[in-house]
């Protein structure tokens, strides 16, 4: 847009975004608070929404506060052979399984599902004559199984199925059925929608 | 028999992947409406400064501003109490003259130096004569030889007051001819022919020569008398 403009009035116009390892790597070694606040304006939107669709927002905020501080604090626990955006989701991940441990969430969650479930069915049927198809997605996305929608959004995050197997301690074939299952659903009820 | 299948399946696999576009792109917009919350940023922020100071050397580290006041504030106060002490302790200068009195010119008299001295200018002259030199170079010539010769006469008269010592002594007329009584309690015998050479050149009727009469003596550096003069004064020693 600003292309006739000279580079030394933009001078991030032609610079190349160096890849979040190199960032990472530099701040292991600088620890340059830069490099963080350009790893965090990377990641932070998608880390918390991923926090967010497998618990609540406040509890995504305290999760997403704590990984970051673990960054800052340990970074040095990142090898520098898998990705930047692996290392960070697997680190909030276990965060919240550890939280969801401690205040014996996942049985509360479980329940939660099971309502849902009902609601969707209710829902389903005023949402499609309004055509919202983006609120009834997030509320089918909700009536997934934690597991199930936890592959989903990784996935959708860009994960291989190797990845997401490690992230979560799980064969790579498990994966595979959990998301089969999950886009099978989610392909059901947005079907429905467009009928 | 295999094309009908064939199309079912490539059908199928384009139906899926619609699918998965399709959640993909509603899913990308959930996210786009669920964002990080600036707090977590800010709390992000407040950290990295946290760490960063204290991570600092001690030698690094920005000052408050009231510390920075407060040290200007104690450098300014003992910069002052030492100039205040050492005004007190300093003897007042003869050059310090009071306001009013260097307000009022007139009790004081302006003189014109056109020359160094007559002696200088008579030494410069004699010089210049010696060599030929063109106008313009000989009147810079000729203020440089003044220059010189005016300090040459300073520094051998310097020299002439750092070998002088004076004294005081009380004439003491005795049979053996003339004695000088010094204010350090020793006696010089004075021939003739040595107050004779002393007084030469004076006139002589200044100089009372009789018994208790005060002089003042002036030495070389060898310690040899010469100079005497007459002091009224009795009160030297």
């Amino acid at each position: 847009m600003f292309s006739f403009l000279p580079s030394i009035l933009m001078p991030n116009a032609n610079r190349k975004q160096p890849p979040p390892e190199q960032v990472m790597a530099d701040y292991i070694m600088l620890r340059d608070k830069k490099a963080i606040i350009e790893l965090y304006n990377l990641f932070a939107d998608d880390m918390y929404h991923y926090l967010l669709t497998l618990s609540d927002p406040a509890l995504a905020q305290d999760i997403v506060q704590k990984t970051w501080l673990k960054v800052i604090e340990k970074p040095q626990s990142y090898h520098t052979v898998g990705s930047v955006k692996a290392w960070l989701f697997t680190m909030a991940r276990n965060a919240l399984i550890d939280e969801f441990r401690k205040t014996n969430r996942l049985v509360e969650l479980e329940n939660q599902q099971n309502e849902l479930d009902q609601d969707l069915d209710y829902e389903i049927s005023s949402t499609i004559n309004t055509r919202n198809v983006q609120a009834l997605f997030d509320k089918a996305l909700m009536t997934l199984s934690f597991e199930q929608r936890e592959a989903f959004c990784l996935q959708q995050e860009g994960f291989s199925l190797s990845e997401i197997a490690t992230m979560t301690h799980c064969k790579q074939e498990t994966i595979k059925t959990r998301l089969r299952y999950a886009k099978t659903k989610l392909k059901e009820l947005l079907e429905h929608a467009n009928d | 028999m295999t094309k009908p299948s064939n199309n079912n399946q490539s059908d199928k696999k384009a139906n899926s992947q619609d699918t998965d576009d399709a959640l993909n792109s509603l899913y990308q917009q959930r996210k786009g409406k669920h964002t990080s919350p600036s707090a977590v940023k800010q709390a992000l922020l407040n950290t990295l400064a946290i760490k960063e100071r204290r991570s600092k050397p001690w030698w690094k580290m920005n000052l408050r501003s009231y510390t920075q006041v407060s040290a200007v504030a104690c450098s300014i106060a003992v910069a002052f109490i030492v100039i205040s002490l050492q005004m007190v302790n300093k003897p007042p200068s003869p050059m310090m003259l009071e306001s009013a009195e260097l307000a009022d010119t007139s009790s004081f008299q302006s003189v014109e130096l056109h020359v160094l001295a007559p002696e200088t200018e008579q030494l410069a002259k004699r010089s210049m004569s010696q060599s030929d030199m063109s106008p313009q170079k000989s009147t810079a010539q000729e203020r440089k030889v003044q220059y010189q010769s005016a300090q040459s006469v300073y520094r051998a008269r310097q020299a002439d007051l750092a070998v002088y010592q004076q004294a005081y002594a009380t004439i003491v007329n005795s049979e053996d001819g003339l004695s000088l009584l010094t204010c350090d309690k020793s006696l010089l015998k004075l021939s003739k022919e040595v107050v004779d050479l002393l007084v030469l050149g004076q006139d002589k009727e200044t100089i009372d020569f009789s018994d208790g009469k005060m002089v003042a003596l002036a030495f070389d550096r060898n310690g040899h008398i010469i100079d005497i003069s007459q002091q009224t004064s009795k009160t030297q020693c």
